[in-house]
């Protein structure tokens, strides 16, 4: 194998396949990169066995091969190099790397070393996404997806496509996000998959030079693909709860805030809340909403804060971090909340228009101590 | 289901490495990690000092007679505690199925790996890469094995063993040379006429009933053959904390212990407060100068950690014992802990703080 590429495209391409490789592994193979060269330039490929990718740097090929070389040296040795051509060669698991007047000499494994990729195809049955809408799904619902490893389901985000709507979902049963797109182009594809949060951040970073991302639905596996640079991951066996159960419709108390001097206020208050708890306390009264904490041992504090408030009076119990979480993906300068009862989820939307998209947060209460 | 492959990791003289690290000077010297006080016992020594018969729990006293030019370093239980999770973190990385013991020593599963044993040398060899401490690592079909393999390859060991290669190679030991089997026990067996490893395996069950009991005695009698099926649990709840001090000199009178048992409640519930528990029954821990032990506790309504109402309840409960002798040793205790942060979660009927969503969300 044989080829040159520029520096700052090596580089590029690297890091971004990086974005893939396990930081520890009992498999030493996956903190390797597979180079192989393809029709106009070469294909960098890594996996964790549950997300894999494969980027395209532009190259001239002299002679086709491929072989595998460790992830991060190669990353740590291109982001030194000076910004010129270089020049690399394998000579069976030997690979050469010249820069100016620098010389490297690298030992990899051959390409046979390397875990095969999931086929997933392409052929028919596509989704067609446009970027942009796809960094809003990501960005309104993976952060809400759970961590915990007693439900594995909660740890994906759902991802249903119909008709007209596409729509990310998570949750870690105490609060839930979901954001809802119009569906753009007209295929026959519909879906409903449990994604892993993390290939869905990682697609939202590779994929950021591209304007639509095409999406393929395999038997376990989803793959995506853009400009050359495809990702496949594993899914997470379903069926998602049925969240549209636990949407309330009879919320009767609303409230609307300015949402900066909420989260403001509610960064306040959390320097004194509990640090396993965050317990803050909300009253709403006409008009006013006065936030209180008070934390054994270490201190009490209450602000008053002025907003639109209908409904009956209410005092009601939150953790701050999970309110401030939900808070801070809201569009706009204006966030409703609205309440049945110190017991049941609040609903959080942005109180202006939505956009293009629809975010809708649920938090459920802390009981408030008597 | 695959034969089980457990591998003990032990670190190797743990609190002298890591005052090594801090010292380097000392390397190669006999250096024993122990406190200064008149009844203080050796808590490591080095390797060197080892050769001149000090060993962990010798009379620090005494190891200064043996080894007069070894360098006598006070324990410093927060570093080593810092340290030890470092290693444990090493391991979490590598292994899911870890179960750590005291700060020095864990055990892993390595049954479902591709490849246990080469596992378990990156596992070592990442320990030294990211700790800069050596380890000695024993391979087996179960923890018994595991432990005895860690501890034959010493130090900076690498060891793999059947329970058949086991069975050989600790045939003519003592007894006691197996974990489990302690000093008594030995001694017992020994009148007995059971002086090896070999024979106690070879002891027919009824034998070892009566003098040890239906349980303990076969017990025995597996433990000789390298015979256990204990599993490696990762998660091992505490359930009680306590801090205990031996008192240089013996202590006389309630307002000469107060403070004492006062000082011991801050630590305590420092602790509980920064691990995020608390527990619901408090309890002290009297020695008498006359060695006899004594334990009291009370049980309160609500879990807590709040320093004050340990000490509240710690000091009464002394009041009420009243020593009439001078005491050696003061200790204090909280047990039925409960986890603060996953009690927002789900503990089997106890109000939850942290509402949850309705079902079928959860």
């Amino acid at each position: 194998m044989k080829f040159t590429i520029a520096q700052e495209e090596f580089l590029r391409a690297l890091s971004a396949a990086s974005g893939v490789v396990p930081s520890r592994t009992t498999l030493p193979i996956l903190s390797e990169i597979l180079i192989e060269t393809g029709e106009d330039g070469i294909m960098l490929s890594a996996t964790d066995l549950d997300l894999s990718a494969t980027i395209r740097g532009k190259a001239s090929v002299k002679e086709p091969g491929s072989v595998t070389l460790p992830a991060r040296r190669l990353n740590e040795l291109i982001r030194e190099l000076p910004p010129s051509p270089v020049h690399v060669e394998s000579v069976g698991e030997k690979v050469s790397v010249d820069c100016d007047k620098t010389r490297f000499r690298f030992f990899g494994h051959p390409k046979a070393d390397f875990p095969t990729f999931p086929v997933v195809g392409f052929d028919d049955d596509v989704l067609e996404i446009p970027r942009a809408l796809f960094e809003q799904l990501v960005h309104h619902t993976t952060y809400a997806a759970s961590t915990e490893d007693t439900r594995p389901i909660l740890n994906g985000v759902l991802w249903e496509v119909n008709d007209e709507e596409t729509r990310m979902v998570a949750t870690n049963g105490h609060r839930l996000a979901s954001y809802t797109g119009k569906r753009a182009a007209a295929s026959k594809s519909r879906s409903n998959v449990i994604v892993p949060p993390k290939a869905l951040t990682y697609a939202s970073r590779i994929f950021e030079r591209e304007e639509t991302l095409q999406v393929a639905f395999g038997e376990n596996q989803l793959a995506i693909r853009a400009g050359g640079n495809t990702l496949y991951t594993r899914l997470i066996e379903g069926p998602y709860p049925n969240y549209n159960q636990v949407i309330p419709q009879d919320n009767d108390k609303v409230a609307t805030a300015d949402r900066d001097a909420l989260i403001k206020a509610l960064r306040r208050m959390a320097v004194v809340a509990s640090d396993q708890t965050h317990r803050v306390k909300l009253s709403f009264r006409e008009s006013e909403m006065t936030l209180f904490v008070s934390t054994p041992d270490v201190g009490e504090a209450n602000e008053k804060m002025g907003i639109d408030y209908q409904g009956e009076p209410l005092d009601i119990g939150f953790n701050a971090a999970y309110l401030l979480e939900v808070l801070k993906y809201v569009d706009g300068d204006q966030v409703k909340l609205t309440f049945k009862s110190p017991e049941r989820a609040a609903l959080v939307t942005p109180a202006g228009g939505n956009g293009d998209g629809r975010y809708l947060a649920l938090v459920m209460p802390l009981r408030l101590q008597e | 289901m695959n034969p089980r492959c457990i591998a003990h990791v032990d670190m190797d003289a743990f609190y002298v490495s890591v005052e090594l690290e801090r010292r380097p000077e000392l390397r190669g010297r006999p250096v024993v990690v122990a406190g200064s006080g008149p009844r203080a016992v050796v808590t490591t020594a080095s390797y060197e000092a080892r050769k001149f018969g000090v060993f962990s729990a010798t009379p620090a006293a005494r190891a200064r007679r043996r080894c007069p030019e070894a360098v006598f370093v006070e324990p410093d239980f927060a570093t080593y505690r810092a340290r030890s999770a470092d290693v444990m973190a090493v391991l979490r990385e590598h292994v899911e199925r870890v179960e750590v013991m005291g700060l020095d020593e864990a055990y892993l599963d390595l049954t479902d790996l591709p490849q246990p044993q080469a596992a378990a040398r990156a596992v070592k060899h990442a320990v030294r890469e990211r700790t800069g401490l050596v380890c000695s690592v024993g391979i087996g079909p179960s923890k018994l094995v595991a432990k005895v393999a860690s501890d034959a390859g010493k130090p900076d060991g690498f060891l793999v063993l059947t329970a058949a290669e086991a069975r050989a190679r600790f045939a003519d030991a003592p007894p006691g040379c197996i974990p489990g089997i302690g000093p008594k026990t030995a001694a017992k067996l020994d009148r007995m006429g059971i002086g090896t490893v070999a024979a106690l395996a070879a002891t027919a069950d009824d034998r070892l009933v009566d003098p040890f009991g239906p349980r303990l005695g076969p017990w025995l009698g597996a433990l000789a053959r390298f015979e256990d099926d204990d599993p490696v649990e990762p998660v091992r709840v505490a359930k009680s904390e306590s801090r205990e001090t031996t008192f240089d000199s013996d202590l006389n009178g309630l307002e000469a212990l107060e403070p004492a048992l006062t000082a011991l409640c801050d630590d305590l519930c420092a602790a509980l407060r920064d691990s995020g528990r608390r527990g619901r029954t408090i309890g002290i821990k009297i020695r008498l100068n006359d060695f006899s032990t004594h334990t009291r506790a009370r049980t309160i309504e609500g879990a807590t950690h709040d320093v004050t109402v340990v000490r509240g309840i710690a000091c009464e409960l002394l009041r009420s014992f009243d020593p009439q002798r001078p005491v050696r040793l003061l200790g204090v205790r909280v047990a039925g802990l409960e986890d603060v942060v996953a009690d927002c979660r789900d503990r089997g009927g106890e109000p939850q703080e942290q509402l949850k969503l309705p079902p079928p969300m959860v």
